[in-house]
């Protein structure tokens, strides 16, 4: 398989997780009931290639992508002051992974 | 997201009646909605994600949930029947009793929720939200 075909792959896999996940937690009102969908799960599980995607998904759409991304880096950025609030959680990451190179900064 | 969606989840709205209220947002939940908060998501969850008041227990019990709403004045009461110069709240359990949802009571005596991730609805009655469980608890507060 070619080196592009790797990268799009996960991608791939990522977007149909993701759906799945949506339309199946939209109801929920618990993160934690959310997070132990096993769409997200397996998005866990594919590890730090997700990374990019995930930022890519909250730029676009805020969404409750922190238990994953908190998971997955083994970091939280957010503190405890914005803890709940999904606009400045979700800046807060998106600032993360622009330092870290998961974003390119505009 | 649409009533479709919505009716697909909770078939007995479509019996009891409802009113979707707000556009959809993931910013605010149910917990947080019931206590008049749209600026955050209420949840003890243990992952530290989300907000919960200070010292009260982080943990998915009843009892947690209980003294959450206590700090801001509501006490349990018998009845979810409307009582003028009240607002009140319906917590909802699971079998394992532990919290789904909470609603809140509209002047008219109507229910407002928020559905997960979804919208805000008024619905006639706290029976068209059944699959969140049953039940447990009603408490009130004087406004």
């Amino acid at each position: 398989m070619p080196f592009s075909r790797q990268w799009e792959y996960p991608s791939i896999r990522f977007q149909m997780l993701k759906a799945e996940w949506e339309i199946e937690t939209a109801h929920l009102s618990s993160i934690t009931a959310i997070a132990m969908h096993p769409a997200y799960q397996q998005i866990i599980g594919m590890g730090p290639i997700v990374i990019p995607f995930i930022l890519s998904e909250m730029k676009n759409k805020p969404g409750h992508w922190f238990w994953a991304l908190k998971s997955i880096a083994g970091h939280d950025p957010v503190l405890p002051e914005y803890r709940g609030r999904i606009k400045q959680m979700t800046e807060v990451w998106l600032r993360w992974g622009k330092e870290q190179g998961y974003l390119k900064s505009e | 997201m649409s009533e479709q969606e919505i009716e697909k989840t909770f078939p007995n709205l479509l019996v009891s009646g409802y009113l979707i209220t707000s556009p959809a947002t993931p910013e605010y939940n149910c917990i947080a909605w019931a206590a008049n908060d749209t600026d955050v998501w209420w949840e003890p969850d243990l992952l530290n994600l989300s907000f919960w008041p200070s010292g009260i227990p982080r943990i998915y019990s009843l009892d947690a949930y209980i003294k959450a709403y206590e700090r801001l004045d509501y006490a349990i009461c018998n009845t979810d029947d409307y009582e003028d110069g009240f607002e009140k709240i319906a917590i909802y359990v699971d079998l394992n009793k532990q919290p789904t949802h909470a609603s809140r009571q509209l002047d008219s005596g109507k229910w407002t929720s928020k559905l997960g991730q979804l919208e805000d609805i008024e619905h006639n009655s706290l029976d068209g939200l059944a699959e969140y469980g049953t039940i447990a608890v009603i408490m009130k507060r004087k406004i």
